[in-house]
């Protein structure tokens, strides 16, 4: 069993290997470091060769590379993040606001899942088999095998580029919300309707609620009590694991739709070889991991007191 | 019908990874500016991109290129995975205690930003970007046969086959390996949809596969800027992938868990 304490300092252990590993390999990276992140700052037209040494003077980028990482590790034990090495901005800041955001869109797409999970997976359950039941598989099943880029463009074309209904990129106003949520909670709920489905027709069918109705109880007495709960855990769950994915999936849409989350400034961190900052995101998505997983554990334990032993990731 | 769609679809999809080179006479880095963006043809089945090139070739080309990255990562994982799970369940102890934290910690940071890392640092070219997928699905074999390995482990016939004295890796290639080797099939192609999935993103994004190289994610970036001249060239990849995923798919019996039969 996981104790609060060991969950989180296990996350914060798996953002520091990542952030070492990042280190590690930007070091053997042929090439110039001081040249791609000068290109990066200034342009590429505008690079030569003494931009690159201010660059490198400015870095430290000549020290030797153990003296960096101690460097690094000694800011990071005070609490700093370090600075983006092509903005200069102060990588706790840019974690904090960018990270609010990709919060919000998060929130807002495992919302709208349920939206339209819910009344999708009840409906499938309703009649096992039938046409609105394979209809649902059948969708779940083709959402599910279209790259998340191809579902974010089969919006964002449409929708915003065509009938102008949509922002196309960029935040500022709710309507920025609505195209990037929608992209990441169709995959949600394309896989959380069936589950939903699953539950609510093993709940139906379990023994328990024979016994209930049997004992005449009325529909109400026997869903709400007993129903919910018996769906809830399995639906719970679930929703943990699909919290993770949302991280995932959130990189590839925040950059199609320009949005300025988590994942638009790791892909441009990546792009830029702007270490602190891809070391800065490994060590937050690290430990908000970490977070998730002690969350879903508590709910599961709230909700079924029988699971002492309960984890989403322990089989 | 419909798993049978998916299959022939995957069917296509293999056949056209093995004889592409025989079969396709054009070039897929060829240019001709002079034919950029030409409808389809007889020429050019998909008509041509902006560079004058041919849509299919790429296709074809791109095929081939995903099949292999997404087959050698995935059956690397699987080696790594199935190894380490089985040292785990057979040895126990320690070493359990170790893999599985191994495990826990490989679980704790998010796939597609993990492989965009690796990919990234490992280098973009073919071999780079099998690594970094590699490394990225090696935990859900382990973890998975970690836990049949157990219960492979406590039944009879293995017992049995213990003490006839037999050599201790011709017990699990015989007699544990095929209880577990369904399970990991079907995990294993589902693996090799979610990997194809994850290079033609990284493509999409520039993280993957560089240009002029045909690469399914990359062209449907391309296609993107050029998708009211030549819609052609963004629904010939975005189809290529959505088919061979489906395949895949459906090959491995996910459709099924999906319905409700």
């Amino acid at each position: 069993m996981w104790s609060a304490a060991a969950r989180l300092g296990q996350g914060l252990a798996v953002g520091l290997v990542v952030a070492l590993l990042c280190f590690a390999f930007v070091e053997t990276l042929p090439g110039d470091q001081a040249l791609r992140l000068a290109a990066a700052r200034f342009g590429e037209d505008l690079t030569d060769p003494s931009r690159a040494e201010l660059v490198r003077r400015e870095l430290g980028l000549e020290r030797p590379w153990p003296v960096r990482l101690l460097a690094w590790l000694a800011a990071l034990a005070e609490g700093d993040l370090g600075r983006s090495a092509v903005s200069r901005e102060r990588v706790a800041g840019l974690l904090a606001a960018y990270g609010a955001r990709s919060a919000l869109l998060a929130a807002v797409a495992l919302a709208l899942s349920l939206v339209f999970a819910v009344p999708i997976g009840l409906l499938s359950a309703l009649h096992p088999g039938g046409v609105v039941d394979r209809a649902a598989a059948a969708f779940s099943a083709f959402t599910v095998s279209l790259p998340s880029f191809v579902r974010a463009l089969a919006l964002m074309l449409p929708f915003a580029v065509e009938l102008r209904w949509f922002p196309v990129a960029g935040f500022g106003q709710p309507s920025h919300l609505v195209l990037p949520a929608t992209t990441v909670a169709l995959a949600l709920a394309a896989v959380s309707s069936r589950a939903l489905r699953h539950a609510v027709v093993a709940e139906r069918e379990a023994a328990h609620q024979a016994f209930l109705a049997w004992q005449g109880l009325g529909l109400a007495a026997r869903v709400l009590p007993h129903g919910v709960r018996g769906v809830a855990i399995p639906m719970v769950a679930l929703l943990s694991v699909q919290a993770v994915h949302v991280i995932d999936g959130v990189a590839v849409v925040e950059t199609v739709f320009a949005y300025p989350g988590l994942g638009l400034l790791v892909v441009r961190a990546l792009l830029a070889r702007d270490l602190p900052v891809i070391q800065g995101v490994g060590l937050v998505v690290g430990a908000a991991m970490a977070a998730i997983g002690m969350v879903a554990d508590i709910a599961t334990r709230l909700l079924d007191p029988r699971q002492v032993e309960a984890s989403w990731r322990r089989a | 019908m419909a798993p049978r769609l998916s299959a022939v679809s995957l069917a296509v999809a293999v056949t056209a990874v093995l004889v592409a080179p025989e079969l396709v006479p054009t070039d897929p880095l060829r240019q001709s500016l002079a034919d950029a963006l030409s409808p389809p043809s007889l020429d050019a089945p998909f008509g041509r991109d902006h560079l004058g090139r041919c849509v299919a070739t790429r296709l074809v080309y791109g095929a081939r290129l995903s099949l292999a990255i997404g087959l050698g990562a995935t059956l690397s994982a699987v080696a790594i995975g199935v190894s380490l799970g089985l040292a785990s369940a057979r040895l126990g102890g320690v070493v359990d205690a170790v893999i599985d934290r191994a495990i826990d910690i490989a679980y704790g940071f998010p796939g597609l930003l993990l492989v965009m890392v690796l990919a990234t640092l490992f280098g973009s070219g073919p071999v780079g970007l099998t690594a970094a997928l590699t490394l990225a699905a090696w935990p859900d074999y382990a973890r998975l046969t970690r836990l049949l390995g157990r219960a492979q482990l406590a039944r009879a016939h293995v017992e049995a086959a213990r003490l006839m004295a037999l050599p201790e890796l011709v017990v699990l290639y015989r007699h544990v390996w095929p209880g577990l080797a369904p399970q990991i099939a079907s995990l294993a192609s589902f693996g090799v949809g979610q990997a194809i999935l994850t290079i033609s993103a990284l493509g999409f994004l520039g993280l993957g596969l560089r240009p002029p190289t045909p690469e399914w994610g990359a062209m449907v970036a391309e296609g993107l800027s050029h998708w009211h001249e030549a819609p052609w060239m963004l629904v010939a990849p975005v189809t290529a992938i959505a088919l061979t995923v489906l395949g895949l798919q459906a090959v491995a019996g996910r459709r099924r868990a999906l319905d409700g039969g």
